[in-house]
């Protein structure tokens, strides 16, 4: 029963965001789908957790870990669908060759450099807005500490994936 | 003791990712952890089932893990894919101008290494015309433009493409 209440809510959270809210504005940005996802995954994890407490014992507990893992695991599919449709470089080349009217030589790869610069300026300005790169003085970029401590993460991620070439 | 037994799996799961992608030459790093984490998640459902039967413990002990994996997933295919963490790995070393950074990241070899990615997935192939789409690649094309249309979102470049095109034309 638990988790067929959990189930319900997620097709409800996903419902109302493809019926009504896929067109707000509010929500028509990387922050703004995170919030969406992140408030609900709050209001689950409060609920089940207040349930949990009152009624106390090991199901219960488990039955709590269920729930909140089930939106985990929903709500990471949904962001990484969500970002895929919205920005992925991969499937904007698949796309365009897709169309064939521009998929000839030199003029596509115009094209495609100039969405890699401008995507690699709107990544530059998404980091300086996380707080991880900072502009000193000189004009040139560098590294905030919590730019170093996510660069470290990646590195590690990368030597234990094994994956030599990235960005 | 199902979180351990869950968090258990997880550690394995990774650890054999770890050696199996030093072993299996140019396996995309996706596959070789659905395979890995595959067989490691149904050993431990096997495991659960048999210590604690058809319980709560037993789903949240495989939700709890089929969770973790996922967002492994995720974090190794952005770290190893994102323009994003390529900008941070490069300002780590030392700080830089926007022409250094231009000149150290360049697009050619961006879009080289999307081509070769694309091309390694059997996606897209250079055929006597120029670039196509191989039947894999088609597939996916078709299924994101149902994507777009369910989301209501097309994707950010080739919607810049088509107008920057409309107006050069």
């Amino acid at each position: 029963m638990p988790l067929l209440i959990c189930i319900l809510l997620l097709v409800a959270h996903a419902g109302l965001y493809l019926a009504i809210l896929r067109d707000w504005p509010a929500l028509a940005s990387e922050r703004g789908i995170f919030r969406y996802h992140f408030l609900s995954a709050l209001v689950v994890a409060v609920g089940f957790g207040v349930w949990a407490l009152a009624y106390g014992g090991a199901d219960t507990w488990a039955w709590f870990a269920c729930a909140v893992m089930l939106h985990g695991i929903y709500s990471l599919s949904f962001l990484e669908l969500w970002a895929l449709a919205d920005d992925s470089y991969s499937l904007a080349i698949l796309e365009i060759v897709h169309r064939g009217d521009r998929a000839a030589g030199p003029a596509l790869m115009r094209r495609l450099e100039a969405i890699g610069a401008s995507k690699q300026g709107s990544r530059l300005d998404a980091l300086r807005s996380l707080g991880l790169v900072r502009e000193p003085d000189d004009g040139s970029f560098a590294l905030t500490p919590a730019g170093h401590a996510a660069a470290l993460l990646a590195r590690a991620l990368l030597v234990l994936v094994n994956v030599r070439e990235y960005g | 003791m199902w979180l351990l037994s869950s968090m258990t799996a997880f550690s394995a799961s990774v650890i054999v990712h770890a050696a199996a992608m030093r072993l299996a030459g140019c396996a995309g790093a996706v596959a070789v952890f659905v395979g890995v984490g595959g067989v490691i998640g149904v050993a431990l459902i096997g495991y659960c089932l048999v210590s604690y039967g058809w319980t709560p413990a037993t789903l949240a002990a495989s939700l709890t893990y089929a969770f973790f994996c996922e967002l492994y997933i995720f974090l190794f295919t952005l770290v190893g894919n994102s323009v994003s963490i390529g900008l941070l790995t490069k300002l780590a070393s030392q700080p830089l101008k926007p022409a250094a950074i231009v000149d150290f990241y360049r697009k050619e070899a961006m879009i080289a290494r999307r081509f070769e990615q694309l091309g390694r997935g059997n996606l897209l192939s250079a055929g006597p015309a120029g670039l196509e789409l191989t039947v894999r690649g088609a597939r996916i094309v078709r299924i994101f433009s149902l994507v777009h249309a369910l989301l209501h979102r097309p994707n950010r470049w080739v919607s810049r493409m088509s107008c920057e095109g409309d107006d050069a034309s």
